[in-house]
């Protein structure tokens, strides 16, 4: 199938496509904030495979070689489209809300621990983070990049990705929280009903 | 702290397979995308390059061309060392100027003393600026030449030959008659130093 992909064959293209699309439109999602972006970009991501699919040499897996070159393609979008992401702000609103969370924030865990969230939930959570939040904990904890890694790709230092990650986790578990409130709120309701 | 991120990670690591139940359109891709797909159509662009870089006359192709070229630039290196070592090698340009070349009178030995012929005489033009021997206008006598020194200050004896002794017979008296013919030749060296840098 890829050397047939290597050699330009449209029906090998094709089912390459189809195959891998929800997956990398997935990978999309997790790093950008609407779905308009994401299908813009699955579709710029789905040229640059095939264009690149020759540099694949079959060292670990298709799947993760496209994955990469996905990100990659996400990434090189954020950066050129840095301006139009006011994270500067929404950075400043994440610390006010962090703030407050600490003080309650052993105390709701558990009741994250024991809450199920569908795979939507969560890249709903991950969509309202602050960009630099969003990218940094898709890369490490999602994508498993090291922080080395992250520092490269993200041109910021090794420093501040550890950082961002921290804050990142502490906003997540603010939203998880928000969310095991909003479920127990609807629980209650139907209950009542 | 470690711990107890764990479990928010494991969460959120779940979204690393996370396929959205989303329907992939080929055909407008395909419409979208038409002239990047065609161009792939004859094999990617690296793909291309790759199997071309890769493939055994592209290498030989390569290698030959290299050699080619390591020999036109090993003849155009020893060439122009070798122009430059004759340059620092360069000695004195000699010239040999035959100036003046000289037949003496005949003399001839015969008993009845019968008249000899008029000496011949060939003088050939004498370049005064060239630091030359000057003969004097009287060349029957070469030592009386006027000499202009020449750069290795080292003024010429005129060489002397005795050339030829031919034996004729006298037209009137029939009795052989010999014929003593003298060539002196005179040469100058003329030196041109090369200018220096």
């Amino acid at each position: 199938m890829i050397i047939a992909c290597k050699r330009g064959e449209v029906s090998a293209l094709k089912i390459v496509y189809e195959r891998y699309y929800s997956l990398m439109y997935g990978v999309c999602l997790r790093y950008l904030k609407n779905v308009t972006d994401a299908e813009d970009l699955v579709q710029e991501g789905f040229m640059k495979i095939f264009k690149d699919i020759g540099s694949f040499k079959g060292k670990g897996s298709f799947e993760g070689w496209m994955k990469k070159v996905m990100i990659n393609n996400v990434l090189a979008y954020l950066r050129k489209h840095k301006n139009e992401f006011v994270s500067h702000d929404i950075d400043s609103i994440a610390e006010d809300e962090m703030d407050a969370f600490e003080e309650e924030e052993l105390t709701i865990e558990n009741q994250i621990r024991n809450t199920d969230f569908t795979r939507e939930e969560l890249i709903g959570i991950i969509q309202s983070l602050p960009q630099g939040y969003q990218q940094v904990l898709n890369l490490f904890v999602v994508d498993e990049f090291k922080h080395q890694e992250i520092a490269t790709v993200l041109n910021i230092s090794e420093g501040t990705s550890k950082s961002q990650l921290n804050r990142a986790r502490k906003l997540v578990k603010k939203r998880l929280f928000d969310k095991v409130l909003e479920k127990e709120a609807i629980r209650a309701k139907n209950d009542v009903i | 702290m470690e711990d107890r991120n764990k479990y928010i990670d494991q969460k959120l690591r779940e979204l690393a397979g996370y396929t959205p139940n989303v329907k992939a359109d080929w055909e407008a891709f395909y419409l979208n995308n038409q002239s990047g797909i065609d161009v792939l159509k004859s094999g990617t662009v690296k793909g291309t390059a790759g199997r071309l870089i890769g493939s055994s006359g592209f290498k030989y192709t390569i290698i030959a061309i290299s050699v080619i070229a390591v020999f036109v630039a090993a003849y155009f290196i020893t060439s122009d060392s070798g122009s430059r070592n004759n340059e620092e090698m360069k000695l004195p340009e000699i010239q040999i100027i035959r100036q003046n070349e000289v037949i003496v009178p005949v003399e001839s030995s015969s008993p009845q003393n019968i008249p000899a012929e008029p000496a011949k005489k060939i003088l050939k033009p004498v370049d005064e600026t060239n630091n030359s021997i000057i003969l004097d206008s009287k060349i029957q006598n070469p030592d009386k030449a006027k000499k202009v020194i020449d750069e290795m200050n080292q003024p010429k004896v005129p060489e002397v030959k005795e050339a030829v002794k031919k034996t004729v017979n006298d037209s009137t008296t029939k009795k052989p008659v010999i014929i003593k013919k003298t060539v002196i030749i005179q040469d100058t060296i003329r030196i041109k130093r090369p200018v220096g840098k």
